[in-house]
């Protein structure tokens, strides 16, 4: 499955078949993660399969219902009970209304040096739940053009994009450089094919006769990879014109509008990869 | 409010901020989602925690229920089923909600509604009915948690056999319970 949406009406029985094939083992949970993930994306851009995932749906719905209920022992009520007060001691619940007006990215330390295009960048990792929210919140704000659910939706395709996480091969978060000491960014690689996507925060508007531009850096050569698109709030994202095999290191520059063929202005943020 | 004569959606309405409305729903539903649980875990320890992640996952996410999608059964059973999961596959438990379908269509279909009145001797039934192939292999994904992979090879059969089984399992399933529904019986 791919970005592409089917016609039905038009669709040949075999294809339909395996469609339904996937979406039928979609429906019953039965997909490995990445397969999953691959669903989820093509569901979001595909209103017939999204149609037919929701019958199958209807059909599984009932399939719990087969098991004998059981009776909980007397304590598990009052555990429940108990752990919902935690959480609503716990504070707001940020998920029910979560556009990312404040989005904190794991914090990255400003590099102590200007970085400069030959210069050698500290590797700086961080484990793929420690970005989950706040990317995944604003991988939705930002609209890719796959996520234009409507936001009582959001917190359902936060569980898309959750599912496209816990596929996605890894993720690299961004330093920045004196440039841009308050911007924060992180670089995804989701393992189910699909572009990486970059997602920035922080960065402030450039003049209008500037862009920022996305490299990745392989054998020490840059290779232009898109500019960043303004977003809402300050963030900027951009899926990336190719993937990450074989580059060493993803930087953002700040080059004349429309972009350079190839880097003249400051880093502002690098990750080594 | 009148938890007791509440309906559901009432009480997920109301449940973000009255501790009644938890209560109530927990009262409805505990019993159906813990067998769940126990059937696909089999270990009461585990199935009363997920049961209890799962009430907790609908306190948190009370104000995304969409009515048109589904009963509030059908939700919570949903977040158990995928909690239960998470734990057959051993990873920890990340995506918050089944359920990524966004939004309905259009209005719940009459089939999603009759079939929200068919009772558990008849699904069973329906269940039963299906070739014993197809219902094995819809047991094992859907109870089991195995992957179309991890029931082709523990079964020694091609992975689009097992694919052409759920398929056509679940479209066997869905035949059986409209005849039901529209049989009135």
């Amino acid at each position: 499955m791919n970005g592409t949406p089917h016609d039905f009406a038009v669709l040949a029985p075999a294809e339909r078949e395996g469609l339904e094939d996937t979406l039928s083992a979609y429906a019953l949970g039965a997909l490995p993660d990445a397969e999953a993930a691959a669903v989820v994306r093509h569901l979001a851009t595909c209103p017939d399969c999204r149609a037919l995932a929701l019958e199958l749906r209807a059909t599984v719905d009932l399939l719990p219902l087969v098991c004998e209920p059981a009776a909980p022992s007397p304590a598990l009520k009052g555990r429940v009970l108990e752990a919902v007060e935690d959480a609503r001691r716990a504070g707001p619940v940020s998920l029910v209304a979560p556009l990312p007006a404040a989005p904190s990215f794991p914090t990255a330390p400003a590099a102590p040096t200007p970085i400069t295009w030959a210069g050698a960048r500290p590797p700086r990792r961080l484990s793929l739940w420690a970005v989950l929210p706040t990317a995944a919140l604003l991988l939705i704000s930002v609209g890719l053009g796959l996520w234009n659910f409507q936001l009582q939706q959001e917190v359902r395709s936060q569980s898309a994009i959750a599912a496209l996480y816990e596929a996605s091969r890894q993720s690299w978060t961004l330093s920045p450089t004196r440039e841009a000491p308050g911007a924060r960014g992180v670089l995804i690689e989701p393992a189910a094919g699909g572009q990486p996507v970059l997602l920035v925060h922080g960065l402030p508007t450039p003049p209008a006769d500037r862009s920022y531009q996305v490299w990745l850096i392989r054998d020490g050569q840059p290779v232009s990879v898109g500019l960043l698109r303004a977003g809402s709030e300050g963030q900027q994202s951009l899926q990336l014109q190719q993937a990450l095999s074989g580059a060493q290191a993803a930087a953002i520059s700040i080059e004349p509008a429309g972009g350079s063929p190839s880097p003249t202005g400051p880093i502002i943020m690098a990750a080594q990869l | 409010m009148d938890v007791q004569a509440a309906s559901d959606e009432a009480l997920m309405l109301a449940l973000p901020d009255q501790s009644e409305a938890l209560e109530a729903l927990y009262q409805r539903h505990c019993r159906p989602a813990l067998g769940l649980a126990l059937r696909m875990l089999g270990d009461r320890e585990a199935a009363e925690e997920v049961v209890q992640e799962a009430f907790l996952a609908l306190w948190r996410y009370a104000r995304t229920y969409q009515p048109a999608r589904g009963s509030v059964r059908s939700w919570l059973l949903g977040i158990v089923h995928h909690r239960a999961i998470d734990r057959l596959r051993g990873r920890p438990a990340v995506a918050p909600l089944p359920d990524e379908l966004g939004p309905d269509p259009g209005a719940p279909d009459v089939w999603t509604l009759a079939a929200q009145q068919l009772d558990r001797q008849e699904i069973q039934r329906a269940l039963a009915a299906l070739p014993p192939d197809q219902r094995e292999a819809i047991e094992l994904a859907y109870f089991a948690g195995f992957t179309h992979q991890q029931i082709a090879s523990t079964l020694q059969l091609p992975l689009g056999t097992v694919k052409g089984r759920l398929r056509l399992g679940l479209g066997r399933l869905r035949g059986l319970l409209q005849d039901r529904v529209a049989g009135g019986s």
